[in-house]
């Protein structure tokens, strides 16, 4: 009788020790994910690097982490740590007041205000000389994009606006230009009327010129682009305590986009995944960012091609944001002078941030260098940087310019890509919502 | 009413500590404070404002919060309905001496295997409308094109008929076990009486599986009330906020607006409905006992 006891307390004894072990080692799989190869001497300093920028682009960076640790003369080891931007925005807070933030992170412009607000974040003022980042050397709206108030909280490292991505397939298929892509309103509404078609003739719509998702951040950053198109528009009022959207031009914007589905029904209704729909040949053209390029080239027979975003009104403009480093504020000088050098290191070779992931440099240098001009895609994307609008730096951004269903603005374009409400009637209460909130 | 029966635990009892243990400690204490929460405004980040009811105000004064509830009460009581009848009425069906009921078995409860993570990424595909799988076989046989996540009239329904494929399996292996345990002999007696099979269902097999059916309904409320995940996945809240519920309410007002009191608040009303709801419950089947 015991002896079965005995050898059944053994089998749980050794279960347990043996399934401990294996917790340990994936936690330590899991922190250690840059290089598990390189020995840390003990005299550099080891930094902690939070990767937020999210899948594929992300492999990019973990590159570059690596390239830095192998060959990095500032005595310096990064720890790098990958996340999604939800994570990241969220662990921040809570490492922050547990003491245990990262050394550097990446974030975004839009992010930039309520991060600073809270306190997380250093005052970089005084280093950017010192690690030579200056402003002569960066895209205006970039470097001054990283500043809250009069203070720099962060190293600008790329711009990703909205451009036009267009199917040369498709475009030659329906008799147009693939090599003058619309550029005006007449020529944007001309082509996706002609790429609107019954490809199979049983008597209903399955091509269509545009995908545009009616949920989501991308329409109504779509619709801001369109209000910047607007001489003088702006979302919202100077000093930001006000919503200024609720005007001709705001309307205007709105009704155009209101009228691709509805009355032009160049756009299909309800439509959940644009990116998708391009990548089938459902739609032939989409507006997005550098980063759809990643899924786009996936796909072996799909032939496309970028154009800036097309001036519907009066003068360019298109909503961009940008990632950026930044460093929370623990006060351990000798680590921060560590994540400075890395993320001279990462500005060095932002160059290779573009290549391989797309997003648009910030640097002048870069911009202007001959490696850049050989990528084809970027370059309507170049066009826009001058005039990429940012969401207006405030406090309580991720409330205000959220991208879940309660969100103001995706009401906004819900309500009217749904046509649940008039545009008028949406931009009613959307300048309602927007008061409220800023006012909190 | 009650014996003043000692619960005797014995050894079990040294077995449950542990869990119970870490359960009170990493579980319930941290629950409870929800409550001193929302009474207070705070963004993770440094210390919590006293503003006593504020978010409770704010809370009733939000124009939305009127659909979110009803979202929630809707969803919850067809989940619970369909959930529970079909589960009984599947576990009846698979008690059945038939030919492949193991395969059957077993293909009902394959889909609870699954995360309802991953279920729901199945189903926004399946959902899709322009090209997903349902809405390709409607199109084929003729039939428009149906917004099953997009049309804020559907939306909600769509989720209780994916929730209803993943769930399915759970309950009717909980009364599948429960309906062997019913002894044969009454219902040869009620054979022997002349009673029929529909008879026997209702005085014979309903009376026996009360126990099972309280737990099961209770569970399924309890569970599909606190819905989260399939609004994280698949609709995000939306299409007009026609899929936020309590929770997932909840769930952004403290992780993308950083409004932890708030949050708190949604999570106290959450919990006191469902304790109502599951007190209701259980009243209701000690009256039927009696």
């Amino acid at each position: 009788m015991l002896k079965k006891y005995r050898m059944l307390a053994l089998l749980l004894a050794f279960s347990l020790v043996f399934a401990a072990c294996s917790t340990a080692s994936e936690t330590a799989e899991t922190a250690d994910t840059a290089s598990t190869e390189v020995e840390v001497p003990a005299e550099k300093t080891t930094i902690v690097f939070w990767n937020g920028v999210g899948a594929p682009e992300n492999v990019v960076l973990t590159e570059l982490v690596k390239e830095y640790n192998e060959t990095n003369q500032d005595n310096v080891y990064v720890e790098e740590v990958i996340l999604d931007w939800s994570t990241l925005y969220s662990k921040i807070l809570l490492d922050f007041e547990t003491g245990t933030p990262p050394d550097i992170m990446t974030i975004q412009q839009s992010g930039l205000y309520q991060n600073v607000d809270l306190g997380i974040l250093a005052d970089l003022t005084s280093f950017m000389p010192e690690y030579g980042f200056a402003k002569e050397d960066f895209i205006e709206s970039a470097w001054n994009g990283s500043f809250i108030g009069d203070k720099q909280y962060a190293v600008p490292f790329d711009l990703h606006p909205l451009a036009l991505y267009y199917n040369v397939g498709l475009f030659e298929e329906a008799g147009l230009d693939p090599a003058n892509p619309p550029a005006t309103m007449e020529e944007f509404l001309n082509a996706a009327q002609t790429l609107t078609k019954d490809t199979n003739g049983d008597g209903t719509t399955d091509q269509y010129g545009l995908g545009l998702a009616y949920s989501g951040g991308l329409p109504f950053r779509l619709w801001m682009s369109l209000l910047w198109q607007h001489e003088g528009a702006e979302i919202l009022s100077a000093d930001n305590t006000a919503a200024a959207f609720n005007t001709d031009a705001g309307l205007e914007s709105l009704e155009f986009l209101y009228d691709l589905v509805y009355t032009y029904n160049v756009i299909p209704e309800q439509e959940q995944s644009p990116d998708d729909d391009f990548m089938k040949g459902i739609v032939g053209m989409v507006i997005s960012g550098p980063w759809s390029q990643f899924d786009f080239n996936s796909v072996e027979d799909l032939e496309y091609a970028t154009a800036p975003l097309p001036v519907f009104y009066d003068q360019e403009a298109a909503w961009a944001d940008s990632h950026m480093l930044a460093l929370p504020d623990t006060k351990d000088e000798a680590r921060m002078a560590a994540a400075m050098s890395f993320a001279r290191f990462l500005s060095d070779n932002s160059l290779i941030w573009t290549q391989k992931a797309g997003h648009l440099p910030v640097k002048l240098s870069v911009l202007e260098s001959n490696e850049f001009a050989e990528l084809e895609k970027a370059q309507a994307f170049a066009v826009t940087l001058p005039n990429a609008h940012y969401y207006p730096s405030i406090k309580n951004e991720s409330l205000v310019f959220g991208r879940d269903s309660n969100s103001p603005f995706v009401v906004l374009m819900e309500s009217t890509l749904l046509n649940s409400m008039t545009p008028q009637e949406a931009l009613n209460e959307v300048e309602t919502m927007v008061n409220e909130l800023l006012g909190q | 009413m009650f014996s003043k029966k000692r619960i005797n635990l014995g050894s079990a009892g040294w077995f449950l500590l542990p869990y119970l243990l870490v359960y009170f400690i990493f579980f319930f204490l941290p629950a409870l404070s929800i409550v001193p929460m929302s009474f207070t405004e705070w963004s993770i980040v440094g210390t919590p404002k006293f503003v006593g009811f504020e978010n409770y105000k704010s809370i009733f004064n939000d124009r939305y919060f009127p659909k979110t509830l009803s979202n929630t009460f809707v969803y919850t009581i067809l989940v619970t309905l369909i959930l529970t009848i079909l589960g009984l009425l599947l576990a009846i069906l698979l008690n059945q001496k038939v030919r492949g009921r193991g395969v059957a078995r077993t293909i009902v409860i394959m889909p609870y295997v699954i995360s309802s993570a991953v279920a729901g990424i199945i189903w926004r595909w399946m959902f899709e409308r322009n090209f997903g799988i349902i809405n390709t076989y409607l199109q084929q046989l003729g039939l428009p094109f149906i917004g099953w996540l997009s049309d804020p009239n559907i939306a909600l329904y769509s989720i209780v008929i994916m929730n209803i494929w993943w769930s399915i399996g759970f309950n009717t292996v909980t009364f599948l076990a429960a309906l062997q345990g019913i002894p044969e002999e009454l219902y040869q007696a009620a054979q022997v009486d002349g009673a029929s099979s529909f008879q026997s269902f209702l005085y014979i097999t309903i009376p026996q599986l009360k126990p099972i059916i309280l737990y099961v309904t209770v569970l399924c409320a309890a569970n599909s009330f606190q819905m989260f995940d399939e609004a994280y996945v698949m609709t995000q809240g939306g299409p007009l906020g026609s899929t936020t519920t309590l929770v997932y309410k909840s769930y952004i007002e403290a992780f993308k607006s950083f409004r932890l009191g708030y949050s708190a608040a949604l999570s106290v009303i959450t919990c006191a409905i469902i304790i109502i709801i599951t007190l209701i419950q259980m009243k209701a089947n000690k009256r039927s006992d009696a």
